[in-house]
């Protein structure tokens, strides 16, 4: 089940919130856990067994890792959490990994050794990260040891950020897992954010998607210069707007059940390096791959040479993360190329330059990067990348891609204008002139809120086109 | 806690949202389930039933989101509110319809909604088949090929619409069956095009556009070509909104009107259809109905046969999709049987009938919305 869906909206919503509502707080975890334990099901029903092993072996590791911590045995301990990491991988790479392995030494060596062909269990990039992080932060001591397995099963399964984040580390939500109050102000908050969150996603990504989807759907030889930009700038805003859209909506949810997520957007198509970039895009990955591997590699407190490896493997392996593919590897190794370029002497010739030069030149270097990402053979990012600086013999451009850009110029425009800091801006304003007449400021804030619905309601009801962009991850 | 809630103006919104989702989820248990959707003119999903075979093959899951979406409250009104969206937005195009000049709603027909194979493939079964036949004995084969509105109404498109040549994709099909059994209604089409040849809301061709179309034919066919004077025409109804409308529901769309060709001379005609036969060669009860085009022989059929007292001794086998609906009218007027075959759903051997009906005419007769993507035109080749 996705957010963005009707029977999420009205059905499963209304009675969830119904629910958790109506039972005392010491029920609210396992009301929790139950509802997202079918939230989970309703994809793919057999691997909620998955979910209830993830559940009970981390738990159980917490509780061993605790238990050796306490009485001095540093080495039971260190044991106890690296069983966990290796559970926690070993299902990761069993899962997302083992038939690109296959496919992998198959071409290499010729071999024909049968792929597994299991679907890939939802979400299971970020709840293996999530529970790896208890087990780390019980260890570090940086959090508390769950004894009670509801609220911890809770923490492993909760449905608003199950499935594509924000990946929340143990720590940031221990305290609420034990007890949490949603107020009138954070409900109304966790409700706003929601409802900007399924505009975005539905409005804006949903529609900006169809211009990639029928541009990805020709052939790659065959592609004007315009076709081929507006193809690859419609899919860099689509993502941002799908996956933001996706993590506004988890969020707000959080905030409704009285939790609060960590922001994982911050204007990425406003920074002005590709070190910047990835500060303000998906940041509780960037935290995750920071706190549990960079850091603990040394980081850049150690000889350079070690310092650029560790900024490599983070990468390689983020680019793995995103998807079982060689493309994604690419993708990974162009950003640890760019970045150790940026920090080894391009940032500091950046600063000197005005800030537009350098918004672009990083949108640029990002928009390059997607066409790694969203194509998976290499033969077709070769092609894509000749129709877009017209290596082909397909002109600059048809009436089909002029059509395209007619058509789709206000919904260009309120992707651009979108994901610039001006509706943060503008909302912030607004909440300052009213601050004096809350009443009128909730009827601005109910006026958006109807249209939003009722808008995402008319796209979703004559709608074939919603997708899941996270399906690999 | 609650007496503080319940003051903080906080709650407005919320309480709005609340109100939005729980009314929808409300109103869509309590409402009626449809069967029939009369404006999209498909049945709608159900409710599926529960087995646990069903939901570990994420069967039943998957219906049930269908189930929702389907029978959601105020379904078209939701579908309008989109279309209308997205033309303010400056989009030119929704679910593959073009919102055109002066209230025209065009089927798109480019690469975003050919399926170019099964194009070429429908096209080559349509020559394989004339090539076979063309040399029978004692029976006329003839091909006719309807472009769609987009390749005639040009001028009506928007600017800059993307569309691929079909009128020269057809000169194939001309090739394999020769000049003698190939009618061209391109040509006069697009002489034609500032009359009222397709629908506006709709991918058929009007009465007229038939009319026009057969003129054509009687001239391949050796038949005096009927004039306009020979007919009454009478308008039927003055409130069709087609398929092109179900998809791109504009609230500024003016309904189309329908027209039937009644002829001067006293001809009579009797219409059996798979289900009934009746007198004439409408069906009136329609006219009250969405589907209004159904009102010519009574819509799909696998095989539906017209009989008049034309009394001029010839027979004619049309194998066609609905756009021969309207245009078997006017054939029956010069022919005592006129039989018309629809491969979607005639499951029977095209050979075998030919060979015991005692025809003396065959057509072949498809509209591009058909030739685009249809899968049943493999059955010529058996």
């Amino acid at each position: 089940m996705v957010f963005s869906s009707l029977m999420f909206m009205f059905c499963f919503l209304p009675a969830v919130i119904l629910l958790y509502f109506a039972v005392p707080d010491k029920l609210k975890n396992t009301v929790l856990f139950i509802c997202s334990l079918i939230f989970y099901a309703w994809g793919e029903p057999v691997y909620v067994v998955l979910m209830l092993f993830s559940t009970v072996v981390d738990y159980t590791h917490g509780r061993l890792v605790d238990k050796y911590k306490r009485s001095g045995q540093d080495k039971k301990a260190r044991r106890a959490l690296a069983s966990s990491v290796i559970i926690n991988l070993a299902l990761l790479c069993f899962f997302k990994y083992a038939d690109f392995a296959v496919g992998t030494v198959n071409s290499i060596f010729g071999t024909s050794i049968a792929a597994l062909d299991l679907p890939l269990p939802i979400g299971i990039s970020f709840y293996t990260f999530q529970t790896m992080s208890y087990t780390i932060d019980v260890y570090r001591g940086q959090a508390k040891v769950q004894n009670n397995i509801i609220s911890f099963g809770a923490y492993v399964s909760l449905f608003p950020q199950l499935i594509a984040g924000p990946i929340v580390r143990y720590q940031t939500v221990a305290e609420a897992l034990n007890r949490r109050k949603t107020t009138a102000d954070k409900f109304s908050d966790g409700v706003m954010r929601f409802v900007v969150g399924l505009g975005k996603k539905v409005l804006i990504a949903n529609n900006i998607g169809l211009i990639w989807d029928s541009v990805s759907a020709l052939d790659f030889s065959t592609l004007t210069v315009l076709e081929a930009w507006l193809g690859i700038i419609a899919f860099t805003f689509q993502l941002y707007f799908d996956f933001s859209g996706y993590s506004d909506m988890a969020i707000g949810l959080g905030k409704i059940f009285g939790f609060d997520f960590p922001e994982n957007f911050d204007h990425p198509y406003m920074s002005r390096s590709v070190t910047e970039f990835w500060r303000r895009w998906h940041i509780s990955l960037g935290m995750w791959f920071r706190e549990y591997l960079y850091i603990p590699l040394g980081g850049n407190r150690c000889s350079k040479a070690k310092w650029l490896r560790n900024i490599a493997i983070v990468w390689l392996l983020t680019g793995l993360w995103h998807g079982a593919g060689w493309n994604f590897v690419a993708w990974g190794a162009y950003f640890s190329v760019l970045l150790i370029i940026e920090k080894l002497f391009l940032l500091k010739r950046l600063e000197k330059l005005p800030s537009a030069v350098r918004r672009g030149y990083t949108f640029l270097l990002v928009v390059f990067s997607w066409v790694m990402f969203s194509i998976d053979k290499m033969p077709d990012i070769l092609k894509f990348f000749g129709a877009m600086f017209g290596v082909g013999r397909c002109g600059f451009a048809n009436t089909d891609g002029i059509y395209m850009l007619l058509t789709n110029v206000v919904l260009l425009a309120v992707a651009v204008l979108g994901s610039t800091e001006l509706p943060l801006k503008l909302s912030k304003e607004i909440k300052g002139k009213l601050s004096e007449r809350p009443v009128v400021l909730e009827t601005v804030k109910t006026l958006f809120i109807a249209l939003v619905m009722l808008l995402s309601v008319a796209y979703l009801v004559d709608s074939s086109f919603n997708p899941f962009l996270y399906f690999r991850f | 806690m609650k007496k503080r809630l319940s003051l903080s103006p906080v709650l407005i919104s919320s309480m709005a949202f609340l109100l939005i989702i729980f009314s929808f989820s409300i109103a869509s248990f309590l409402l009626p389930d449809r069967e029939f959707s009369e404006s999209e003119n498909r049945y709608l999903a159900q409710l599926p039933g529960f087995s646990f075979d069903s939901l570990f093959a994420s069967k039943f899951t998957e219906n049930f989101e269908e189930y929702v979406v389907d029978q959601f409250p105020a379904r078209d009104m939701f579908v309008g509110v989109k279309t209308q969206t997205e033309f303010i937005a400056g989009k030119r195009d929704t679910n593959g319809v073009f919102f055109g000049r002066d209230g025209y709603l065009i089927n798109r027909y480019d690469k975003t909604t050919v399926n170019v194979n099964k194009f070429h493939n429908n096209l080559k079964y349509i020559s394989m088949f004339a090539e076979k036949y063309k040399n029978v004995q004692n029976v006329d084969f003839y091909t006719m090929l309807v472009p769609s509105a987009q390749a005639i109404h040009t001028d009506k498109l928007p600017e800059f619409a993307p569309g691929l040549d079909q009128i020269a994709e057809f000169e194939t099909v001309r090739k394999a069956v020769g000049e003698d059994g190939y009618v061209d209604v391109s040509g006069v089409f697009s002489a034609n095009k500032d009359k009222y040849l397709f629908y506006k809301t709709d991918h058929h061709w009007t009465s007229y556009g038939a009319f026009v179309a057969y003129r054509e034919f009687c001239v391949s066919a050796g038949i005096t070509p009927p004039s306009e004077s020979n007919f009454t025409i009478k308008t039927v109804s003055g409130d069709f909104y087609g398929t092109a409308y179900s998809k791109a529901r504009l609230i500024t769309t003016k309904p189309d009107r329908i027209d039937v060709y009644i002829p001067e001379k006293p001809v009579t005609f009797r219409t059996e259809t798979d289900k009934e036969t009746r007198d004439g060669l409408y069906f009136d009860e329609y006219l009250t109905k969405r589907d209004k085009y159904s009102y010519f022989l009574g819509g799909n059929s696998p095989l539906v046969k017209v009989t008049s007292n034309a009394g001029t001794g010839r027979n004619l086998l049309i194998i066609r999709d609905s756009y021969a609906h309207c245009f078997a009218p006017f054939a029956a007027n010069d022919f005592d049987n006129v039989y018309l075959i629809d491969l979607r759903y005639y499951n029977g051997k095209i050979s075998e009938f030919i060979g015991n009906n005692s025809l003396t005419d065959v057509l072949i007769l498809y509209g591009m919305e058909t030739l685009k993507s249809d899968t049943s035109l493999v059955k010529l080749t058996k």
